[in-house]
């Protein structure tokens, strides 16, 4: 499709790389921006630029910061007995959305697949139990998702574990087989708190 | 289960058509490519979703036609019917109703009906490869229990993982978490397996003696070097097979034990049917396997099967082709399709409803 302008052509070409975003979504973003007053496109513009330069991921557990430890981290009212293992830092902002949790997050950074690559030593375990000898956790709560990957991650942690004065959970079952928290709604992720039993 | 009737526009090579069924015997007849195993294929098809000669929906719209609908009454074991409806534009996504609602999941769908279908191919049950058996076992195991259905779904999964593990490293430490989850699973799959063949096994031969006139006995057994008759033991059994074969297993790159490895054995008259039975043996064997695998259902439903036999008469001789219609006709509703209309002797049943098929018109008698 001609937009009647080169530059018009490669942004709508390029938002349909967004994901969600087909040719049509596409043209409608671009033309509102083509529109709307200048200072909402340069602002935009300047947000992308800094994004990859600014946002980071906290060292401590993984979620995003614009430099040293993430908000979440850095929050002295949170919860330090309880640290609640997740797979992406998505993950971290669903259960935040929900309002059922108090304590802190620990990113794995993804399930132990060895179909997708992924072997334990891909994922943030060194640095899990590091922070299990520093700070005062009573409770590590799973948070993995259902499926064969993520409950081999949680046998495999939990074997990793073993020996340690620690109480082991996850969180309960009704969440969509092999689906993320990320798609979870917040009755549910409530409920999947309230209910979180303990593993072996 | 029951078909009342069926109704059928722009299936295959099949004319528009309004058929009403018999509760026990439908007898479909016409030369080969008139269209008898479109009709048997667009009968399995609304209840299941599926089609025995694994065809897209694309292919099942008629080859001048823009789409396909199927709609069909029937009834369960208490008389209640069920309205089933089933309909796709060619290049667009297949719809499936139940009793006017949609139903978006297949497994839904699958759950409801039993279905048996036997057609040329499935001596093949008997002379093919392995992991035919191991299909039919797991078929008819998943169909009946959820719990093993999902243990086979976990398994398939651990199985692939531990592969992909063992073709990138060969093992490696990290090998040993994907062992205890296979066999976790997998001594489940094998023990469950076990105990249901004996069941199994047993309408099989009773079939077979049947139908048989050989004299001789069909005897099933599970094929396994994994032993025990509990949980456990099947899973130590397990454990120790495949620590025994670790070195292979990092050369060969692959899982050489367990459920996917383990095969069925159908012996007749004391030896390996696949290899020494004769060819109405191997067919008789197989029909046999059918319908015990259509009783078991049955049992465990508490729903008989509708029995679909697609042109299985050619290859069993009068004796059993007569016995086997003694057999089916009043135990579940059957459609069964003959080339010849000699290839049956009505007599044998005490009514029936036939269907003549040519150029894919369809006569009822
Ligand atoms: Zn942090």
């Amino acid at each position: 499709m001609d937009y009647g302008s080169p530059l018009l052509t490669r942004l709508v070409r390029g938002l349909t790389r967004l994901p969600g975003i087909g040719e049509r979504s596409a043209q409608r973003i671009a033309l509102h921006l083509l529109h709307a007053p200048v200072e909402e496109s340069r602002e935009l513009g300047r947000l992308l630029g800094e994004l990859r330069e600014k946002v980071g991921f906290c060292p401590r557990c993984g979620f995003y910061t614009e430099g040293g430890l993430c908000a979440i981290c850095a929050d002295a009212r949170r919860n330090d007995a309880l640290l609640c293992v997740v797979e992406q830092p998505v993950e971290v902002l669903s259960l935040e959305r929900s309002g059922a949790y108090r304590g802190r997050y620990h990113v794995l950074g993804g399930v132990i697949s060895p179909l997708d690559g992924v072997h334990p030593e891909d994922l943030n375990v060194d640095t899990l139990l590091r922070r299990l000898d520093e700070e005062p956790v009573a409770e590590l709560i799973l948070a993995l998702s259902a499926g064969v990957e993520g409950e081999t991650t949680a046998l495999y942690l939990a074997e990793r574990l073993a020996g340690r004065a620690l109480r082991l959970t996850r969180l309960a079952r009704g969440l969509p087989v092999g689906g993320s928290l990320e798609y979870s709604d917040e009755a549910t992720l409530q409920r999947a708190f309230e209910g979180r039993v303990e593993l072996k | 289960m029951r078909y009342l009737d069926l109704r059928a526009e722009g299936f295959r090579n099949l004319a528009d058509c309004r058929l009403e069924f018999h509760p026990e015997v439908n007898w479909i007849t016409g030369a080969n490519g008139q269209g008898k195993t479109n009709l048997l294929e667009a009968l399995l098809y609304l209840v299941s979703g599926r089609s025995h000669r694994l065809a897209r929906d694309e292919d099942l719209v008629g080859f001048d036609r823009d789409h396909f609908f199927l709609e069909g009454s029937l009834a369960d074991e208490g008389g209640q019917a069920l309205r089933f409806r089933a309909a796709c534009e060619r290049g667009g996504r297949r719809r499936m109703h139940l009793d006017g609602e949609e139903v978006s999941r297949l497994a839904d769908l699958v759950g409801l009906t039993g279905t048996v279908v036997f057609g040329p191919d499935d001596v093949g049950l008997v002379t093919r490869e392995p992991d035919r058996r191991r299909r039919f076992l797991d078929y008819t195991l998943a169909k009946t229990d959820p719990t093993y259905l999902r243990d086979l779904m976990a398994y398939r999964r651990i199985l692939r993982q531990r592969n992909a593990l063992l073709q990138a490293r060969g093992g490696g430490p990290h090998l040993e978490i994907w062992t205890a989850r296979l066999i976790e699973h997998g001594a489940r799959l094998v023990l469950a397996r076990r105990l249901n063949l004996r069941v199994l096994g047993e309408e099989a031969a009773r079939f077979y003696r049947a139908m048989g006139g050989d004299g001789e006995d069909l005897v099933l057994t599970y094929r396994s070097p994994v032993q025990g008759g509990t949980e456990q033991a099947v899973a130590a059994s397990l454990g120790a097979r495949l620590e025994s074969l670790a070195a292979s297993e990092s050369l060969k790159k692959q899982t050489l034990a367990g459920p996917h490895r383990d095969d069925m054995g159908i012996d007749i008259g004391g030896r390996n049917g696949r290899k020494f039975a004769s060819q109405g043996q191997k067919r008789s064997a197989a029909v046999a396997l059918k319908l015990a695998q259509a009783e078991f259902l049955a049992r465990v439903r508490r729903d008989r099967p509708i029995v679909i036999l697609d042109d299985v008469f050619s290859e069993l001789d009068e004796l059993r082709r007569e016995r086997l219609c003694r057999l089916v006709g009043r135990q579940y509703q059957t459609f069964l399709a003959t080339p010849q209309p000699e290839d049956l002797n009505r007599e044998l049943f005490g009514d029936l409803r036939r269907f003549r098929v040519e150029a894919g018109r369809i006569q009822p008698e």
